[in-house]
C-alpha cells in the first residue's frame, strides 16, 4: 500500500506540493512577523497589522476601486510600453548599423539618458494635456531609451564571423539584415524590454502620485491625506504582486514566443 | 576633429539653432522657452545663489542616501553571501520587494518620519541599498567553481575563501549595483522633491511651472541631466582608478 | 596558369608601413586545381590572413589574389569558409536549418533544400541530430555543421581556418578523416590553414610552411606523394613529419625568442 503511494507521488504532486510550501513558507513568516511588529508598535493608524491590511483590501474590491486603479495603471503601462519598445528597437539598430546616425543622435540619447522621465512630467502634462497621453507618452520616453540601447549593444555585440558567413553564401543589404543581424540582436532586445518593463511600473507609479486622480500610484500617495495607512500598504503589495506577475509574464513569453532568441542573460 | 564628433556637435548645434527659432518666433515662452532664455533664467538663479542652493540640497540628499545606501547595501549582501540560511529565508522576500518601486515608500516615508531631510535620507537609502544587495546576491550566485576549488587545494579554509575568492568577485556587481543604484536614487528624489520639499531640483521643475515659469523648469531639467552626468562620470573614473585590477567595463 | 595564385601580396594594418605592423610581405603562393593545400605555420605569421584575402574579408595592400586569373572581389559561394570556432553558426537556427542556410540565400525551393540538407547532414553522422540547436550540439558536433553547410553548396574552392583547433585530439582525429574522404570525392581545391604538422601531413597533397612575422611570405613547399590513406604510426610519416619539423621549428624558435624578448 505505502509502497503504492511512493510509487504514485514520486516526482509528481508530493515533490510539487512540498517545494510550494517550502517557498511560501518565508511570506508566511514575514506576515507573522509583521503582525507581530505593528502589535509591538502599537500605533494602528501608522502602522496597520496584516488583518486590517487585508481588510482594507476586501473594502477596496468590493468597491470596485481597487480593480479600476489597477486597470488603468496596467492600460498606461502597456501602451507605452508597446510604442516605447517598438521605437527604440528602430532606434537602436539604425544606430546600431550606422555610425553616422550613432554619432548624429548619440549626444542627444546619451544626455537625454540621464533626464528621468518624471522631470519632464510638468512639460508633457502642459504639452499633451491633462488626460492619458501626457503618462503614456512618459513611458515611451523610458522604454524607448532602455530598448535602444539595448539593441545597439545587441547590433555591435554581433561576432564578425556570422556576417562573414552570411556574405560568403551570397547574403548582402536587406537580406543580411533580416537573415542574420535582425535574430541575432533579438535576444539583446528581449533583455532591454524586460528591463523596460521594470523602468515603466516606477515611471507610472511616479507620475501617478504627482499627476493624476487614479491609478495605484495615485491610491498610494492620496491615501496619506486621510491617514489611511493600510490603504497605502494594500496599494504597494497590489503593486509588487502585479510587477512580479508582469515579470513572470514576460519571461514565459519570450521564452515560448521567442524559443529561438534565448534572452543574452536569462 | 573627427567626422564623429563633427556631426554630433553638428546636430547638436542644429537643434539648439532650431529650438531658438520655435522658442522665439513660433512658440509663447510659457509653452516652449528658448534656450537663450533658459540660460538667461538660469545664469539669474545662479548669482542670487538660489540655483546652487536647489543643487546643493539636491546633491546632499543623493550624497547622503547613496553613500549609506552603498555601504548598507553591500553589507546586507555579504552577510547574505557568507550565510546561506540568512540569504534562503530572506531572499524571497527580496524578490518579492524589488517589484514595489522605490518611490511608492514616499508615502509611509513621509508619515513616519514628516517632511523633513530625515525622510529624504531614509528613502534614497532604501533605494541604493536595494539595488546593491540585488546585485551583490547576484554575484553570489556565480559558482567559481575551479576557483574555490583552487583556493582549498591550496590550503584556505572556508573563511578565507569567502575572502580571497568570493569576496572579490563580487566586487564588480557591488559596484555595478551602486552605479545603477545611483541612477535609481536620482530618479526617485527628484519624484520626492515634487512632492514633498521647499528645495531642490524636482521642486524647482514642478514650482517654476506653478508659477509659469518655464524658463525655471527647464533650469531645473538642465540641472538634473548636469549633476547626472558628472556623478556617473565621477563615479565612473573614481572606481576605475581605485579598482584598476577589476577591469571595470566602464 | 594556377587556378589560385597569390602575386606578391602584401598586406598591413593601419595607414603607413611601420616596421613592425606588416603581416605579409611578398606572398607567392599558387595552387593548382584539384589540389588539398595545407598552409602551416607558427602563431601570428598571417596564414588567417592570406586565407581572409582568398577569401574576400580583406583587400591587399600590394600584389594581388587571383582566381582563376581574375582578381578576388569579394565574398562569394565560390569559395566557402568554415570558420575556427562555432561563432559563425546561428543560434537561432536548427542544425538543419544552419546547413539549408546558403541554399536559402541562392533561392532554392523548401523541398530541395531539406533534401540536400539532410543528406549532408547525414554525410557527417548529424542524421539523428537536425532538429538541435548548436547550443544543444558538441563543439566536433558543431564544426561538422559549418563541413555540411560549407560542401552542401559544391563550390570548388573551400576555405578552412584551423577548423579543428577547438577540439579534443579524439575528435580531431575523426574529423580530419572524414575531411579526408569528403574531399576525395568532390574535386574542390582546397585551403586549409593549421599549426599541427601531423594534421597537414594526414591531410594535404601540398603544404606550404610560412616564416615567422612581421612581413612574412612562404618559406618552403612540400610535395607529398604517400599513399592514401595515410597511417600516423608509419615510418614514411615519420620521416616527412621530421623534414617539415626542422623548418617550422626555426620559425617557431624565432616567435618563442621574440616573445621571450617582449
Amino acid at each position: 500500500m505505502s509502497a503504492a503511494i511512493a510509487k504514485l507521488s514520486g516526482q509528481g504532486f508530493l515533490h510539487h506540493l512540498t517545494w510550494l510550501v517550502l517557498r511560501l513558507l518565508p511570506f508566511v513568516g514575514m506576515v507573522f512577523l509583521w503582525d507581530f511588529a505593528s502589535r509591538a508598535f502599537d500605533v494602528p493608524v501608522l502602522f496597520p497589522g496584516p488583518l486590517s491590511t487585508w481588510n482594507k483590501a476586501v473594502q477596496l474590491i468590493a468597491d470596485g476601486q481597487l480593480q479600476a486603479d489597477i486597470l488603468i495603471s496596467l492600460w498606461r503601462i502597456a501602451v507605452g510600453f508597446v510604442l516605447g519598445s517598438l521605437l527604440g528597437m528602430t532606434l537602436g539598430l539604425m544606430m546600431g548599423l550606422s555610425r553616422p546616425i550613432a554619432d548624429t543622435l548619440g549626444p542627444f540619447v546619451h544626455t537625454l539618458r540621464f533626464i528621468g522621465p518624471i522631470a519632464w512630467i510638468s512639460a508633457v502634462m502642459m504639452w499633451f494635456g491633462l488626460g492619458e497621453t501626457s503618462k503614456v507618452v512618459l513611458i515611451v520616453y523610458t522604454t524607448t531609451f532602455v530598448v535602444l540601447i539595448s539593441t545597439m549593444i545587441g547590433v555591435m555585440t554581433i561576432h564578425p564571423n556570422k556576417l562573414r558567413a552570411a556574405r560568403v553564401f551570397g547574403a548582402r543589404g536587406f537580406r543580411l539584415f533580416a537573415h542574420v543581424t535582425l535574430p541575432a540582436a533579438l535576444p539583446h532586445v528581449l533583455t532591454g524590454a524586460r528591463l523596460a518593463m521594470m523602468n515603466s511600473f516606477m515611471t507610472i507609479i511616479a507620475a501617478e502620485m504627482v499627476a493624476a486622480r487614479e491609478g495605484l500610484g495615485f491610491l498610494i500617495f492620496n491615501s496619506r491625506q486621510w491617514m489611511e495607512v493600510d490603504a497605502i500598504f494594500v496599494g504597494m503589495i497590489t503593486l509588487g504582486l502585479l510587477g512580479l506577475l508582469a515579470d513572470r509574464l514576460m519571461t514565459l513569453l519570450t521564452r515560448v514566443l521567442f524559443r529561438r532568441f534565448r534572452p543574452a542573460d536569462a | 576633429m573627427s567626422p564623429g564628433v563633427m556631426r554630433g556637435g553638428g546636430a547638436v548645434l542644429l537643434f539648439l539653432l532650431a529650438w531658438e527659432v520655435a522658442g522665439r518666433m513660433i512658440f509663447v515662452p510659457a509653452v516652449l522657452p528658448a534656450p537663450s532664455a533658459i540660460a538667461a533664467e538660469g545664469w539669474a538663479r545662479w548669482l542670487s545663489g538660489a540655483l546652487q542652493w536647489d543643487v546643493l540640497m539636491s546633491a546632499s540628499r543623493l550624497a547622503v542616501g547613496f553613500a549609506a545606501g552603498s555601504l548598507l547595501g553591500a553589507f546586507l549582501g555579504l552577510l547574505f553571501g557568507a550565510f546561506a540560511p540568512v540569504r534562503r529565508t530572506l531572499e524571497p522576500l527580496v524578490q518579492f520587494l524589488r517589484f514595489i518601486p522605490p518611490i511608492a515608500w514616499l508615502t509611509p516615508v513621509l508619515i513616519w518620519f514628516g517632511i523633513g531631510e530625515e525622510g529624504k535620507w531614509v528613502l534614497i537609502t532604501y533605494t541604493t541599498t536595494f539595488m546593491v544587495l540585488l546585485k551583490t546576491l547576484a554575484g553570489f550566485a556565480e559558482q567559481h567553481r575551479d576557483r574555490m576549488r583552487a583556493a582549498r587545494v591550496f590550503g584556505a579554509g572556508s573563511w578565507e575563501t569567502f575572502l580571497h575568492v568570493r569576496l572579490p568577485a563580487t566586487v564588480p556587481w557591488i559596484l555595478g549595483g551602486m552605479r545603477i543604484g545611483m541612477g535609481n536614487s536620482f530618479q526617485t528624489l527628484i519624484v520626492a522633491e515634487m512632492l514633498a520639499s521647499n528645495e531642490g531640483l524636482g521642486q524647482l521643475i514642478l514650482n517654476s511651472r506653478l508659477q509659469l515659469s518655464t524658463e525655471g523648469m527647464f533650469v531645473g531639467i538642465a540641472g538634473i541631466a548636469v549633476l547626472g552626468i558628472l556623478a556617473d562620470s565621477a563615479f565612473r573614473a573614481v572606481t576605475r582608478r581605485l579598482f584598476r585590477r577589476y577591469r571595470l567595463g566602464w | 596558369m594556377s587556378f589560385i595564385a597569390f602575386r606578391d601580396v602584401g598586406f598591413r594594418y593601419g595607414e603607413r608601413e611601420d616596421a613592425g605592423n606588416s603581416i605579409l610581405r611578398g606572398l607567392d603562393l599558387e595552387i593548382a586545381r584539384g589540389t588539398f593545400y595545407v598552409l602551416l605555420g607558427p602563431s601570428g605569421c598571417g596564414k588567417t590572413t592570406a586565407l581572409n584575402l582568398l577569401a574576400g574579408f580583406e583587400a591587399p595592400r600590394s600584389g594581388s589574389v587571383l582566381v582563376e586569373g581574375r582578381p578576388v572581389q569579394q565574398p562569394g559561394m565560390d569559395r566557402v569558409v568554415i570558420f575556427q570556432g562555432d561563432d559563425s553558426l546561428y543560434p537561432w537556427l536548427t542544425a538543419l536549418e544552419n546547413v539549408e542556410f546558403p541554399l536559402r540565400m541562392m533561392g532554392r525551393g523548401a523541398a530541395e533544400r531539406r533534401s540536400r540538407a539532410e543528406a549532408w547532414l547525414a554525410r557527417v553522422g548529424l542524421a539523428n541530430h537536425a532538429a538541435k540547436f548548436p547550443h544543444q550540439l558538441s563543439g566536433g558536433m558543431k564544426q561538422r555543421i559549418q563541413i555540411a553547410r560549407a560542401l552542401v553548396c559544391d563550390a570548388p574552392v573551400l576555405l578552412m581556418d584551423e577548423p579543428f583547433g577547438a577540439l579534443d585530439a579524439q575528435t580531431r582525429t575523426i574529423l580530419q578523416d572524414e575531411l579526408v574522404d569528403i574531399c576525395a570525392g568532390s574535386g574542390a581545391t582546397v585551403l586549409f590553414i593549421t599549426h599541427d604538422i601531423a594534421e597537414a601531413i594526414i591531410l594535404a597533397d601540398r603544404i606550404g610552411v610560412m616564416r615567422a612575422g612581421p612581413g612574412s611570405a612562404l618559406k618552403d613547399e612540400f610535395e607529398l606523394d604517400l599513399p592514401r590513406p595515410r597511417n600516423r604510426g608509419s615510418v614514411e610519416f615519420a620521416a616527412v613529419y621530421n623534414r617539415i619539423q626542422r623548418v617550422l621549428g626555426e620559425e617557431v624558435q624565432k616567435v618563442v625568442m621574440r616573445e621571450a624578448a617582449a
